[in-house]
């Protein structure tokens, strides 16, 4: 159950100023552990969360996909569920569109027929 | 060769002795490097010979050249023992300050002497099993210094194309579908990344390094097979050798997959040569492909590569400050 309105995520601060790879086993750094380890915990205690993305050098598609993407594959997230709980802050528009773009690219996936 | 002088005062043992081509350059004199680097790993790696490596004839040096090279002596001084390879000083005292610039000597463990004059571009490569996003700040820190103003912009983009080769060496470069492949080249994952400066002709260039199967093999490992056909349908390719798979692999970004995880590296470094020029060449299995403004160029080898080696040019200028061009 939520006990907090809204909550703040600072990457650079809380995670890593050096935010790389996808899986946990790429390196100490990954999507999947930011992921499991910062923002789904901040999700389950706050209605919103804020996560604050500038600060690091840099972040790879990878990282991102697997961050983002990855509520909609492994942990069953909507897009639409994500919008109402997920605000993204940066200083690159584009970055903030590239996440959305995940998110959104992975529910379409998800919801068209498997392929035998 | 009675002139040699081994680096570490002679051998202990037997060894048997590997002249290198006159040109440490993969892609200017690409057969002759991959020739020597595949009979290094052989004996080295496979045979389990201890290897003196002469270095006497070598009179040019280039940034991918000396990293596959370290990548191999790397590996088989930490499986066969730090006495495993071995090497003599080259005649040419510039080339030697490469190598020692390049950190040859710090990798074969040895004090060195100065040589050659002034500064060579080269740095000590950095290496990893990991992706790690602080080792390209201190690889940019080597090769820029620690106070040259890289655009914010461009330092992120550098470091998300090197954490992305990273990630990619990680999930796909090793991957154990090539069973014909000794299994001693499988070696933890292993990346190798160096860079330099070259200020007369306004660039710099990363390269990065590894020891596995190559793109060409990896592709079919690990791609969607559906993807792989259709490219190759398009293009009409009938008969399907090295050199159209690495077309491929540069062009994959451009498709669509069903797979969200397919590998990120090449496109995202293609993206940046798309918005700021370069090129990018890449050596792998029995190929070698160029990517520019100018299109694709590829071209077909017998000899192949020992693992994969992607050089990564990018223009200074769009990268520097101003103050610091």
């Amino acid at each position: 159950m939520n006990t907090l309105a809204s909550t703040d995520v600072y990457v650079a601060k809380e995670f890593s100023r050096y935010p790389a790879g996808r899986f946990t086993t790429d390196g100490p750094n990954s999507g999947q552990r930011f992921r499991d380890g910062l923002l789904i915990p901040s999700m389950e205690r706050a209605a919103r969360v804020r996560v604050h993305l500038d600060s690091v050098l840099g972040y790879g598609s990878s990282f991102l996909e697997e961050a983002f993407g990855g509520l909609v594959r492994d942990k069953g997230f909507s897009a639409a569920d994500l919008r109402k709980k997920l605000d993204l802050i940066s200083s690159d528009e584009s970055l903030i569109k590239e996440i959305w773009q995940y998110i959104d690219e992975e529910s379409e996936r998800l919801s068209k027929p498997r392929r035998l | 060769m009675s002139a040699t002088t081994s680096l570490l005062g002679g051998p202990a043992f037997p060894q048997t002795r590997l002249r290198l081509p006159r040109h440490l350059d993969l892609f200017g004199s690409r057969d002759e490097v991959c020739r020597a680097l595949n009979e290094l790993a052989r004996l080295a790696l496979v045979q389990q010979i201890p290897v003196l490596l002469e270095f006497d004839d070598v009179v040019s040096v280039k940034g991918s050249g000396l990293l596959a090279l370290a990548a191999v002596i790397q590996t088989a001084r930490h499986l066969q023992g730090a006495d495993h390879v071995n090497g003599t000083y080259p005649r040419d005292k510039n080339v030697e300050r490469a190598l020692q610039d390049a950190g040859f000597f710090r990798l074969l463990e040895i004090d060195h002497r100065r040589a050659g004059h002034g500064p060579t571009p080269w740095v000590e490569h950095i290496t990893g099993n990991q992706t790690d996003g602080a080792q390209v700040e201190l690889l940019k820190e080597r090769v820029f210094g620690c106070d040259a103003g890289l655009k914010p912009a461009s330092l992120g983009l550098i470091y998300i194309g090197l954490t992305e080769a990273m990630t990619n060496v990680i999930q796909h470069a090793y991957s154990m579908s090539d069973l014909a492949r000794p299994r001693v080249l499988f070696v933890e994952n292993r990346w190798w990344i160096t860079g330099n400066v070259d200020r007369s002709r306004r660039v710099f260039t990363f390269s990065i390094c590894d020891l596995g199967i190559g793109i060409p093999k990896t592709i079919g490992a690990k791609l969607n097979v559906r993807d792989v056909l259709r490219f190759l349908q398009y293009n009409n390719v009938k008969k399907v050798d090295d050199a159209d798979l690495l077309r491929f692999a540069l062009l994959v970004g451009e498709s669509s997959t069903d797979l969200p995880w397919r590998g990120r590296g090449l496109p995202q470094m293609r993206q940046v040569v798309d918005l700021i020029g370069g090129r990018i060449r890449i050596c792998s299995g029995h190929a070698t492909a160029q990517y520019s403004s100018s299109g694709i160029i590829t071209e077909p080898h017998d000899i192949p590569h020992v693992g994969t080696t992607i050089e990564w040019t990018v223009p200074l200028d769009h990268v520097l400050e101003r103050h610091d061009r």
